[in-house]
């Protein structure tokens, strides 16, 4: 019990030291301030804002900017700053399941296909080969027939999307596997499970984390380009539909907010997840640590000339060299 | 040799037929009934109507039965009726196609150029003005949907300037005349002789260039100018967002693999050989760093295809993906499967062709 | 007359804000037609040294500085290679100094034919046509000995073998007779049959050309058979010169009887085989005194003081060691 304890209390003092590492790391700090403020708003939206979704007041539509309506409001005079605030639940929802989903999925396959076996790696190869062509887009507006939901959005992002983790991680665990270290693991009697998780995990482990935060932004960005086409749940508010509704009405009102808030708000939140996936390749990857470090020592000693340090490689005369050796044959008998 | 072409070539008809079987099974697991885009017009209670129309399209065949149809049917190139256009697929897609190459071919051969000319300029001298820029505006483009910056610049461009149209490939009215014939000619001779080049001087570039030259040519003889004009002034916004975004990523692939190739044991010889700096860097540096643009391309295809229904939605351009979207929204499930075919057609056929380039670049047949 | 004259080469890169010295202070002249070798471990300065010599080191990250670097043409000019500006410099690659290099499958361009790779060379140091460069291209190839040379211009470097590809670098360094011939361990990555058959080559070439060369290796057996004249380095800094007999036979610096002792005795059964203790220093943290002095076995308190200079021991031999040959094979 007792060492469960001290197990479970040094496994969280580990979690959150890495939470540390990321928030000490500049491109970190930037991008969890930023998917901060999105994930704040999302969650608070209702007491962030004085407005409903459904407060219709159309004799105030197309309002420009003002002290009530901080970015206007629509032609049912709706707010569109709590459109924007209650539409980053989405937004995040679908990036970070879909993100999840697919590195897990794709993690999978790619090592079952690089690990286990000429059969499991020509069945999964094949099956990417025709991933890879089929064009999400269309076939997500095809499926929509079945079902308009934002979960069945989130089945197929992960059903297609999957492909491009498991090539990474299947040229990644290749690799690994034709190091000589690995040969040696091997060879020392190591079990196929004891070198999966001691040796290749651990080298495909950052490759992965950094490619989650990478994915959550991408699938962020399909989402709305995705709920700009129609495509999802038409009772939930996303930002892709802000858009829309912007495109029919806002150009020739020229209310500029309108347009340009949902694009502020997608850049930010998908901003912040990249940096963050920089900043934990940065930290994770142990390539990349040494170079931190030498960045740090660089503030630290001024910078060297050239010339100065051709100067100080001089050398002896070979009659100082003989007088040092005389003086230091005479120390050496004298002692 | 002769190997490695038949294998691609196989692999290639394979991904074809799963996608093709694919789009079969589709509407069985889509709709509760896989005859119901037969069903346009047709009232819910109707039932024997219904039945008729199940018995005609051969619905009430085994499974196995209807498949083997349909794969005769696809063979034969036979994509049936469009219920919304009451015409046949292939004459809906036909008008279409060419609007949506225009606006794909252009900005891909542009994305191309331009991300070559940028990242060839940026992985030249590492840490110099270029490459800092071309750093610095990759961080944020990659953060920008496309989309939306398609927007903001028609509400700018188009609505607060109006320096160029917000929709539509032709002015309101127009319509594109072309001289069927006379493309055909123009296109054959400049075929023609681009074939006799490359049969005198041996050198296959001829054939590579030849396609799209010819191309223009027809283009440029059976077309008015005026259309032309007409339609590059309408291309132009669409073109330029979507190379936009392009060239920044073709241009850091290229300056991430000249900076690669830079570093290679075989620059240093030609160094040590005394070749002159632009001949390092053109014939020896470029020339291998390209290699990764021209997999990047074919691999891009699918997403292009993609990307295309929400560039000819902001623009209402008439092309494939404005049909797609249509044809989404009316129900018209003939119509809509088709097209998602012919994506995947045009995605697997763009892949092959890179292929076959690749190897015409890199010499080593690499498995991939 | 010296080809080569280098006085006090140095060389440093840049890592961050700090300074590696690769090159600290090397003399080194190669005669008309003699054959010079620089011995040394890996990481010592030697191929640094060669490709400074060629100017085809790269400012920034290295920094070169030397009170002469001269070569001398054919004609009899002397260049002063420090100054030369780079687009002289071109025309003296390959026309006048060339460089072989040490692992033939990568320093070729894997998608040109090696008869482009050839071409080249005749193309732009002799304004010659494509078709002509490509017939004194397989000129080339079959004085090099590759078989069937037309048919080999039109293949790649990855269907040719490790030998025929080194043969290839030879022909292409050796196509416009130059007057120096530098060669970066040409025979380290090749197959020790194959590595005779190279070695003589490039032997055969030197003669017929009247070519001097340096070598650069870290094989004594290379150098016997190659070199007139050895410069052995540690360190970024020369320890010991002389012709190629005295340094194999009476070694002078500690370092150079150390690396003599490492040959295995082919008559004797050993147990253990001779080995130099610890590892070559790392460049950045360097020994305050003599280089050498953390594995020398005679290393005293003076040698841990400062670094000796190269004293003249009389017949042209420098040894950088405060000690007599006699003093210290006492010791």
């Amino acid at each position: 019990m007792n060492k469960l304890k001290t197990n479970l209390f040094s496994a969280l003092r580990a979690i959150g030291k890495f939470l540390l590492s990321v928030l000490k790391h500049p491109k970190g700090r930037l991008g969890v301030i930023l998917v901060g403020i999105v994930v704040v708003a999302a969650i608070f939206a209702p007491y962030l804002t004085p407005y409903e979704l459904d407060d219709y007041d159309i004799a105030n539509g197309l309002a420009k900017p003002s002290a009530e309506h901080l970015l206007g409001t629509d032609k049912n005079g709706i707010d569109i700053l709590t459109q924007i605030l209650y539409g980053a639940r989405i937004s995040l929802i679908i990036g970070i399941t879909t993100g999840l989903c697919v590195t897990l999925l794709g993690a999978t396959l790619g090592i079952v296909s690089a690990y286990f076996g000429k059969v499991s790696a020509a069945v999964i190869l094949n099956i990417i080969n025709v991933l890879l062509v089929i064009p999400t887009t269309p076939l997500m507006m095809i499926m929509s027939n079945l079902s308009s939901s934002y979960l069945m959005m989130i089945a197929i992002f992960t059903l297609i999307g999957w492909c491009g983790t498991a090539r990474m991680v299947r040229a990644q665990v290749l690799s690994i596997m034709n190091m000589n270290y690995i040969r040696a693991a091997e060879l020392s009697g190591g079990s196929k499970t004891y070198i999966m998780f001691r040796h290749i995990m651990p080298s495909v482990s950052h490759l992965l984390i950094m490619n989650c935060a990478l994915s959550c932004a991408g699938f962020m960005i399909a989402e709305a380009g995705l709920s700009f086409i129609g495509l999802g749940d038409p009772s939930v508010m996303s930002w892709g539909k802000i858009l829309v509704a912007a495109q029919e009405s806002a150009f020739t009102s020229g209310l500029w907010a309108w347009v340009l808030a949902p694009g502020a708000a997608i850049f930010i939140t998908v901003f912040g997840f990249m940096q963050i996936g920089y900043a934990l390749e940065e930290i994770l990857n142990p390539k990349m640590k040494r170079k931190r470090v030498k960045h740090r020592k660089k503030s630290a000693s001024p910078a060297l000339d050239a010339e100065t340090v051709f100067a100080s490689m001089t050398e002896m005369s070979v009659e100082d060299a003989q007088a040092l050796k005389a003086e230091f044959e005479a120390g050496g008998t004298n002692a | 040799m002769k190997g490695y072409y038949l294998k691609k070539v196989l692999s290639s008809l394979f991904v074809l037929f799963i996608i093709i079987s694919l789009n079969f099974f589709l509407p069985r697991m889509i709709f509760s009934d896989p005859a119901q885009p037969y069903f346009a017009g047709v009232p819910e209670d109707a039932i024997a109507l219904r039945e008729q129309i199940r018995e005609a399209n051969g619905f009430n065949d085994p499974l196995i039965v209807q498949y083997f149809n349909y794969l005769g049917r696809i063979l034969t190139l036979d994509f049936g009726e469009s219920h919304y256009y009451k015409e046949s697929v292939w004459t809906v897609m036909f008008s279409r196609i060419p609007w949506s190459m225009v606006l794909t071919v252009s900005s891909l051969v542009f994305s191309i150029i331009f991300g070559i000319l940028f990242g060839a300029v940026a992985g030249k001298k590492r840490d110099h003005a270029p490459d800092k820029a071309l750093l610095a505006l990759s961080g944020v483009t990659t953060a920008i949907p496309s989309f939306w910056l398609a927007l903001v610049c028609v509400m700018l461009f188009a609505f607060t300037y109006k320096i160029f149209p917000y929709r539509g490939a032709m002015t309101a009215g127009y319509t594109l005349s072309m001289n069927g014939v006379a493309f055909l000619i123009a296109f054959a001779v400049c075929m023609a002789a681009a074939i006799t080049l490359k049969l005198v001087l041996k050198k296959s570039v001829f054939i590579f260039a030849g396609i799209p030259v010819s191309l223009a040519a027809g283009l440029l003889v059976s077309v008015p100018m005026a259309d032309i004009l007409d339609v590059a002034y309408h291309a132009a916004l669409p073109v330029m967002i979507a190379v936009f975004s392009g060239v920044i990523s073709y241009a850091l692939l290229v300056r991430n693999s000249m900076i690669a190739v830079t570093n290679e044991d075989y620059i240093l010889t030609a160094r040590a050989k005394g070749l002159p700096p632009r001949v390092v860097l053109y014939k020896h540096t470029f020339r291998n760093a390209l290699l990764p643009l021209i997999t990047n391309v074919g691999m891009s295809m699918a997403g292009l295809m993609g990307g295309s229904v929400l560039t000819e939605k902001i623009f209402s351009w008439p092309g494939m993906g404005q049909l797609l979207l249509d044809a989404c929204n009316n129900g018209d499930y003939m119509l809509s499967q088709a097209i998602l075919l012919l994506f995947a057609v045009i995605t697997v056929v763009c892949n092959f062709i890179t292929d076959l380039v690749y190897h015409k670049f890199d010499p080593r047949v690499k498995e991939v | 007359m010296n080809v080569l004259e280098i006085k006090n080469l140095k060389v440093l890169f840049r890592t961050g804000e700090h300074f590696v010295r690769a090159v600290e202070g090397v003399d080194i002249t190669v005669g008309e037609g003699e054959r010079v070798a620089i011995v040394g471990e890996s990481g010592c300065g030697k191929s640094v040294t060669s490709l400074a010599c060629m100017r085809l080191l790269n400012t920034p990250p290295a920094y070169i500085a030397a009170d002469a670097l001269r070569f001398t043409a054919k004609d009899g000019t002397v260049h002063d290679l420090m100054q030369k500006p780079e687009n002289e410099m071109l025309a003296l690659r390959a026309e006048e100094m060339a460089m072989i290099f040490q692992d033939p499958s990568t320093f070729l361009n894997p998608v040109m034919t090696i008869g482009e790779q050839l071409d080249e060379v005749f193309i732009y140091h002799m304004n010659m046509k494509p078709k002509q460069a490509r017939a004194r291209s397989i000129e080339m190839m079959k004085k090099v000995g590759i078989p069937d040379p037309a048919m080999r211009a039109q293949q790649y470097p990855h269907e040719l073998s490790g030998g025929l590809k080194q043969r290839i670098l030879i022909a292409m360094a050796t196509s416009c007779s130059p007057r120096l011939l530098i060669a970066d361990e040409p025979t380290t990555a090749l197959d020790v049959t194959i590595q005779a058959q190279i070695l003589g080559l490039i032997r055969e070439r030197c003669e017929k050309e009247r070519m001097s060369l340096l070598m650069i290796t870290h094989d004594l057996g290379v150098v016997r058979e190659m070199a007139e004249r050895v410069y052995v380095m540690y360190c970024g800094k020369i320890v010991e010169t002389g012709t190629v007999d005295e340094i194999l036979s009476a070694p002078k610096h500690p370092y150079t009887k150390a690396l003599i002792d490492t040959i295995p005795d082919m008559e004797e059964k050993v147990d253990r085989f001779v080995q130099i203790p610890h590892n070559v220093p790392h460049p950045m943290h360097k020994p305050e005194g003599c280089y050498f002095s953390n594995r020398c076995a005679y290393c005293t308190a003076l040698c841990r003081k400062k670094q000796p200079p190269l004293f003249d021991r009389g017949d042209g031999r420098l040894v950088r060691c405060y000690y007599q040959t006699e003093e210290l094979w006492e010791k």
